[in-house]
């Protein structure tokens, strides 16, 4: 890594007083990783129960039909997140 | 340059953009907030850091403007380190290929020089380590960051605004172009393709972004010449070497006393009668007052030290003064991105 720095400066964005919504916000992104973990499990497991490698998933490349639904999931994930720290 | 993520490095990636503009709602949200305290492009403050205190101050318990604050700083830091990771997750498989396009007609000429202060003590955009900060940075940058970041990100078309430029200039029998800030490429590939049977040459400081444009010069099957280097000072190259000098986003990155040097050094190297264009961000003065401390505000957090400095300034008579004529500064879209500074040397 060369020399330099990031000359940004350091900065506090939330009041000690939103503490609580913080924990909130990480709470609801607990959860979405536990229900996709869950399902990403199961997923894996009835996949291997049909035979079909699931090592595919890694080189997947989503077509635009796909891609929109991620986006679209993706978003709902983001508003979660958002609607705890009351930015919904 | 053809290649496939694997599955995190996609999705992380894609967060990204979806974070980012996220944000950008986010911004619009806190300024309807802002104009129901009749806080508006007309009634704030004239002075840039007198507008940020008392927007900071108004908004300083919306959740809103909070939220949009930690998205914004979230992305500043993050996209880069997505971007490493993604790489990382596909390294194996692709360096072979990025090795094999180093060699071809493209070359890179190494030069002794003094690395300016604004280069090699800042990370631009929050880059960790700098432009040279890992090995194949420049692929990570180039093709990554750039491609799959903020060309989503960023209004209009951003490789379609490099060709615009270079198609309004008065001529189109350049024989030999300069590129000053080369970086990884983006713009040498668009003056290739408007004037595809010019010799270009390029200068960047950075080796490891010069290493991505000779990949992507390479697999056209193109003879540029780069070298390393910056554009205040460039003795590789004999006076009145080049009939079009030209750079694009690269005015930002530095202080305007380096602005005024490359003028200088684009003249010298200039044949009597050759062009210069250069692009860089819209000019402060040709937003409102809102706007402006939008991206000021966007610069200020993004890893942009010297925006504010350079969005002012006004780079007509900087271009007169290093001896171009016909000099004419011009914003081909309105209110956005780029503003663009056109001279010529005179015969």
């Amino acid at each position: 890594m060369s020399g330099g720095a990031d000359k940004t400066p350091e900065r506090r964005i939330l009041p000690e007083a939103r503490i609580d919504d913080l924990g909130g916000a990480i709470l609801a992104l607990t959860r979405e990783i536990w229900v996709l973990t869950d399902r990403q499990m199961v997923l894996e497991a009835v996949l291997a129960e049909e035979g079909i490698d699931t090592g595919r998933i890694d080189g997947y490349q989503p077509d635009e039909a796909m891609t929109r639904r991620l986006d679209a999931r993706r978003q709902r994930l983001l508003d979660a997140v958002l609607s705890a720290l009351r930015a919904d | 340059m053809q290649f496939e993520l694997m599955q995190r490095g996609r999705a992380l990636m894609d967060f990204e953009v979806s974070v980012r503009r996220a944000a950008s709602t986010l911004q619009h949200r806190a300024e309807a907030e802002l104009a129901a305290m009749n806080i508006t492009a007309r009634t704030l403050p004239e002075d840039m850091e007198a507008r940020h205190r008392l927007i900071d101050e108004r908004l300083a318990a919306s959740p809103v403007f909070q939220a949009r604050a930690l998205l914004g700083e979230w992305c500043a830091r993050q996209h880069g380190r997505a971007a490493e990771e993604a790489f990382e997750e596909i390294r194996g498989g692709i360096v072979p290929e990025l090795e094999r396009l180093r060699h071809g007609r493209t070359t890179i000429t190494t030069h002794d020089f003094t690395p300016p202060r604004y280069w090699s003590e800042t990370w631009f955009h929050r880059t960790r380590g700098g432009w040279d900060g890992s090995d194949y940075n420049g692929f990570i940058h180039g093709e990554l960051v750039h491609r799959k970041y903020v060309s989503k990100v960023f209004p209009g078309d951003i490789y379609g605004n490099r060709r615009l430029i270079l198609k309004q200039l008065p001529r189109d029998d350049y024989a030999a172009i300069l590129e000053i800030g080369t970086s990884s490429g983006h713009h040498t590939l668009a003056i290739a393709d408007v004037f595809p049977a010019a010799r270009i040459s390029g200068i960047d400081p950075s080796i490891r972004m010069l290493e991505q444009a000779q990949r992507v010069a390479n697999e056209r099957g193109l003879a540029w010449d780069l070298h390393t280097g910056v554009g205040e000072d460039m003795p590789m190259f004999a006076d009145g070497a080049f009939d079009l000098v030209t750079a694009y986003a690269i005015h930002h990155e530095m202080p305007p006393s380096a602005i005024a040097a490359i003028f200088a050094e684009a003249f010298r190297v200039l044949k009597p009668g050759g062009d210069m264009v250069m692009a860089d961000v819209v000019r402060t003065r040709d937003l409102d007052r809102m706007a402006a401390w939008r991206m000021d505000w966007a610069a200020k957090w993004g890893g942009e030290p010297f925006w504010r400095a350079t969005a002012g300034l006004d780079m007509e008579p900087m271009a007169r003064e290093a001896g171009f004529v016909d000099v004419r500064g011009f914003t081909p879209q309105p209110g956005r991105d780029p503003y663009v500074i056109y001279g010529r040397k005179p015969a």
